[in-house]
């Protein structure tokens, strides 16, 4: 349906996007994961015909639209990172005006106007003016106005940041609903793995301008099958602990987070009983001790050596 | 479309208090302070002038012209085509009709003086000059205005050279004189058929000063102009302010996926820009005629003053707008609205009439589009028509259209904005 074909973008002597290639299916829901300062944001914005790629072509249903991006751009509705409304206006207003750049008018602006502030549970708030919103509430509006014209694909670039969980969950829910109702292909970036494990059947991870994975979420996670991802918890953590597991010859990426270190180790090496015995020489006070399913973060920190939101 | 998105843009700043105040209250706040501080300073266009001119004659008119009349009647002129006696009498003309004429005797205090207090005269620094009329003044002017004498005599003028402006006055007011007579001099040296009783011109110099320079205006005349038009200038960085937002908050993304041609946007903030300046002034205007009683003679030449400055206006907040999405940055606006608004309102006179220092200021000011508009607007309230005022419509447009080219050039392609 939609392509990404071999695509760079240099802006000046910065290369944000390399040799990128993607492909998109009807109805799935595709998640492209990375840091700040991935490319993702890039690939999105050649994707939403803003910006022509430096090299490379963007197909879709096997047209190019690089030049001629109109047919693409009627098909499809895209979530900005900003929330992109008119804060003086009202939540209708806004529909309404984003509405008419969509080329809707009359009676049908209208009826979808109002079904997408059902969609959105904004129906008893479409006379305040925006500013007046919470956070959650602007990115539903957000959502809503790419909404509007019923697009087959539906863009959204980090839809949920900045909010709250209950507005985030209602967001999740409401993209998974228009992908399993309206058959709706969705292309989701985030740097949240827990959302894109949730909504996303294929994903692709980015990093420094590389596509570094791509696949379903198994076919990801079965990148780290040879190694294990422990978890160990205390309340606190000495330097000298953590140097020591550093510098074991069979532990990799290490991460230290406030009351949880992650590793990984290979399968065929044992070291549980050698952290315990380093906890009890460093003396730290150790909660609990495990192996890990593996997640996308921890096949992100595998395959970078950093955590995601880094 | 164009319409959806210019009547968003006047949405948006209907729904801002603070813009609206600073584009319609504070000009008219302004208007009533700077009217009111001002308005000695401007009152009646200028300042009371009272001058004390003595006046001494070394002849005696009457008999004069008889001799001049005797010479003529001699050389076969009959008396009727001299005309009236009394228009023959020129240095009684400038003497009564002029100096003690109805429009300068409120400003000038005429001391007819003798020979013998022409010394004191000159020592006395209340005097602002002395007129002297030589010996047959009269019958030498009326010789060479007859064409027997190619001589033309002079009247003495003493300045008080410390009374500045009044003996200036006073210089201007002989001179105007003095052309007249040279005119008719000329034309009766070119002409057989002698019609002194023309010289009844001489009469109206006085009034040939006043017609030069127009209708006099009010402070709160030129400060409602020099107001109206100095706000003018902010509602190129409001609307433009406005642009700049939507590239921030990538609404001009969402436009332009909405698959909205950037060209369309363009001419919507252009259109914007000029409706709001064209309301501004509108309403400016309305207020100063109902409250201030500013009033516009000539209503099709006033619409079109207003119309080319909102051009200008326009093409302003379209180049604002192109060179902030250009440079990924609203301090283009910032400087505009706290820096060149500022110097443009000074140079183009709306603080004070800055024009009236020197001509160069003056063609300087005029070179500002607000400064253009000022002086286009004052000439109509000072009673002037279309004509008038042609040059500053054409240069208005011509700045305005300038600036939208200058913009289209400026504007970004797709994608060079993000």
């Amino acid at each position: 349906m939609l392509e990404l074909i071999d695509i760079s973008k240099r802006f000046k002597k910065v290369e944000a996007v390399k040799s990128l290639n993607m492909f998109i299916e009807q109805g799935e829901i595709i998640g492209l994961l990375g840091p700040n300062g991935a490319g993702k944001s890039t690939a999105i914005s050649i994707l939403s015909t803003l910006i022509e790629p430096t090299e490379g072509d963007v197909r879709f249903l096997k047209k190019s639209v690089v030049k001629k991006p109109s047919p693409l751009r009627k098909a499809i509705g895209v979530v900005p990172q900003e929330i992109a409304l008119y804060q003086q206006l009202s939540a209708e207003e806004n529909l309404l005006f984003f509405g008419r750049i969509y080329h809707l008018k009359g009676s049908e602006l209208k009826q979808r106007v109002n079904e997408v502030l059902e969609q959105i549970g904004l129906t008893d708030k479409r006379k305040v003016i925006v500013e007046s919103f919470s956070g959650g509430m602007k990115r539903r509006l957000n959502i809503g106005v790419a909404m509007l014209h019923k697009p087959q694909i539906l863009i959204m670039d980090e839809p949920t940041v900045g909010i709250d969980p209950q507005s985030r969950s209602y967001i999740l829910e409401t993209v998974k609903n228009l992908n399993r109702e309206n058959q709706m292909t969705v292309v989701y970036t985030s740097h949240y793995m827990e959302e894109v494990d949730y909504l996303c059947d294929r994903i692709y991870i980015m990093d420094q301008g590389n596509l570094i994975a791509s696949g379903t979420n198994e076919e990801i996670k079965q990148i780290l099958s040879s190694e294990d991802t422990i978890s160990i918890q205390a309340e606190r953590w000495s330097n000298e602990f953590i140097e020591h597991l550093k510098g074991h010859p069979s532990i990799r990426n290490v991460h230290v987070e406030e009351k949880e270190i992650t590793l990984i180790t290979p399968k065929e090496v044992n070291v549980f009983s050698e952290i315990i015995s380093m906890t009890e020489k460093y003396g730290i006070d150790l909660r609990s001790l495990h192996v890990k399913s593996p997640t996308l973060e921890d096949v992100f920190l595998h395959l970078t050596g950093r955590a995601l939101r880094d | 479309m164009l319409y959806q998105l210019v009547k968003k843009q006047l949405l948006l700043l209907w729904r801002n208090p603070v813009q609206i105040f600073y584009l319609f209250g504070l000009p008219i706040i302004l208007i009533f302070i700077l009217s009111m501080a001002l308005a000695g300073f401007m009152e009646e266009g200028s300042p009371e002038l009272e001058l004390k001119v003595a006046w001494l004659e070394h002849e005696d008119e009457v008999e004069q012209v008889n001799q001049f009349i005797d010479e003529m009647e001699d050389l076969g002129v009959p008396a009727e085509a001299l005309g009236e006696n009394e228009y023959l009498q020129m240095v009684a003309m400038l003497r009564e009709d002029v100096l003690q004429g109805e429009d300068l005797q409120e400003m000038i205090e005429l001391k007819i003086i003798d020979e013998d207090q022409k010394a004191d005269v000159l020592a006395d620094d209340s005097y602002s000059g002395l007129i002297e009329v030589p010996e047959n003044f009269t019958y030498d002017m009326l010789q060479v205005l007859s064409g027997q004498s190619g001589e033309k005599p002079e009247l003495m003028l003493h300045v008080n050279q410390e009374d500045g402006i009044y003996s200036s006055v006073l210089s201007q007011i002989l001179e105007q004189f003095d052309k007249v007579l040279t005119t008719q001099a000329f034309l009766q040296q070119h002409s057989l058929d002698i019609d002194i009783g023309d010289m009844q011109a001489v009469t109206n110099a006085g009034e040939q000063i006043q017609i030069d320079q127009m209708d006099p205006i009010s402070s709160r005349d030129y400060y409602t102009v020099a107001m109206a038009v100095y706000t003018g200038l902010y509602v190129a960085s409001t609307i433009g302010f406005f642009a700049t937002r939507e590239r921030q908050d990538q609404i001009f993304d969402r436009i332009i996926v909405g698959d909205l041609s950037r060209w369309v946007y363009f001419f919507s903030v252009l259109i914007s820009g000029f409706i709001m300046a064209f309301i501004q002034l509108l309403f400016l205007y309305c207020f100063s005629y109902l409250v201030f009683q500013v009033a516009f003679n000539d209503i099709l030449a006033f619409l079109i003053t207003t119309f080319s400055y909102s051009v200008s206006v326009g093409g302003i907040t379209v180049l604002l707008t192109a060179i902030s999405y250009r440079f990924k940055s609203d301090a283009i606006i910032g400087l505009f609205t706290g820096i060149v608004t500022s110097i443009l309102a000074f140079i183009g006179g709306s603080f004070f009439p800055i024009g009236e220092f020197s001509e160069t200021m003056q063609q300087i000011g005029d070179m500002t589009p607000n400064g253009s508009g000022l002086s286009a607007y004052i000439q109509l309230l000072r009673g002037g028509n279309m004509k008038d005022v042609t040059s500053h419509l054409i240069y208005m447009a011509s700045f305005g259209i300038a600036m939208i080219v200058i913009a289209a050039m400026s504007f970004p392609k797709r994608g060079a904005a993000r």
